[in-house]
């Protein structure tokens, strides 16, 4: 039952993750208005922003699906998205959904890197 | 169970990708989305020829900066034209909540941006150049949120009377 319970968490997570990117490459205008502003001047071009950010959005999606030691990209997740929230604060219509993602994303990194110290104080090392 | 999670995975990733395929063949293209009948630039305001086909009678004026919009909330009467000014350096795109739809004015869609409805709807359609003006009239009594399509965190809202 846990097994399905986190399968369903990687599972909706990735989601979160995968289909921007995909979106993104379609419509490009309806997605860079989430990055702020001091990053978009750094980049100094938008689309190579985008495309760039959504390549990581891709790793992180495909390796919290199928990789090992989820609770990495969990976290990297949880911070990009709380990130998301508080640039785009006034677009709370939008983005409150990413809260929920957010929560999410830390309780998968709770569980999985509890699953990790198991294994690890059980082998004698950490798993890899 | 896990196969099925899988399988429903599956049909969530192509189900999904089918929609975002069919979706985009009716999405505008920004460089088919141009307003040039309210749209007018910031060279052009002291030039009373140029200035024909603009509206002189607006009632509110909201100029968008690196800010975000000011006054983010302004109020009108029905049937008053609200004029957007982009004070900032960057290109602005004010229209309509909720992002990326803009279907909260009614009639509001930004697949209408290329389309014959253009003019009346709630939506610049494409970013307003620096110093570029855009002026909107509202017809429906209520309290309308918009947004900067390039920006979505910057907000404001236009209430419309009788």
């Amino acid at each position: 039952m846990k097994r399905s319970a986190l399968l369903l968490l990687r599972l909706g997570i990735a989601f979160a993750f995968l289909y921007p990117p995909v979106a993104a490459y379609i419509d490009p205008f309806s997605w860079i208005g989430f990055f702020p502003q001091f990053l978009r001047d750094a980049v100094g071009n938008d689309t190579l922003l985008l495309h760039s950010f959504g390549v990581v959005e891709v790793v992180l999606g495909v390796w919290i699906l199928f990789a090992r030691k989820v609770f990495i990209p969990s976290l990297i997740m949880a911070f990009v998205l709380s990130g998301i929230v508080v640039f785009n604060w006034g677009a709370m219509d939008i983005v409150f959904r990413d809260i929920s993602i957010v929560a999410m994303a830390l309780a998968l990194f709770v569980i999985s890197y509890g699953d990790e110290r198991r294994k690890s104080g059980s082998s004698g090392g950490i798993a890899t | 169970m896990k196969n099925f999670l899988w399988a429903l995975a599956v049909v969530i990733i192509f189900g999904g990708g089918y929609l975002l395929w069919t979706d985009s063949a009716k999405a505008p293209t920004v460089e088919s989305a141009v307003n040039s009948e309210t749209v007018i630039s910031n060279t052009d305001v002291d030039n009373d020829e140029n200035n024909a086909g603009a509206e002189d009678n607006f009632s509110a004026s909201v100029a968008y900066s690196s800010e975000g919009f000011s006054p983010s909330v302004v109020t009108i009467k029905k049937g008053e034209t609200v004029r957007f000014l982009n004070t900032s350096n960057e290109k602005t795109w004010p229209a309509s909540s909720i992002h990326p739809g803009h279907r909260a004015y009614p009639g509001s869609d930004i697949k209408k941006c290329g389309g014959e409805d253009r003019g009346v709807i709630f939506d610049a359609c494409r970013g307003l150049i620096p110093g570029e003006m855009w002026d909107f009239t509202f017809t429906q009594v209520g309290t309308w949120k918009y947004h900067d399509h390039m920006h979505a965190g910057k907000t404001g809202s236009v209430t419309v009377t009788e």
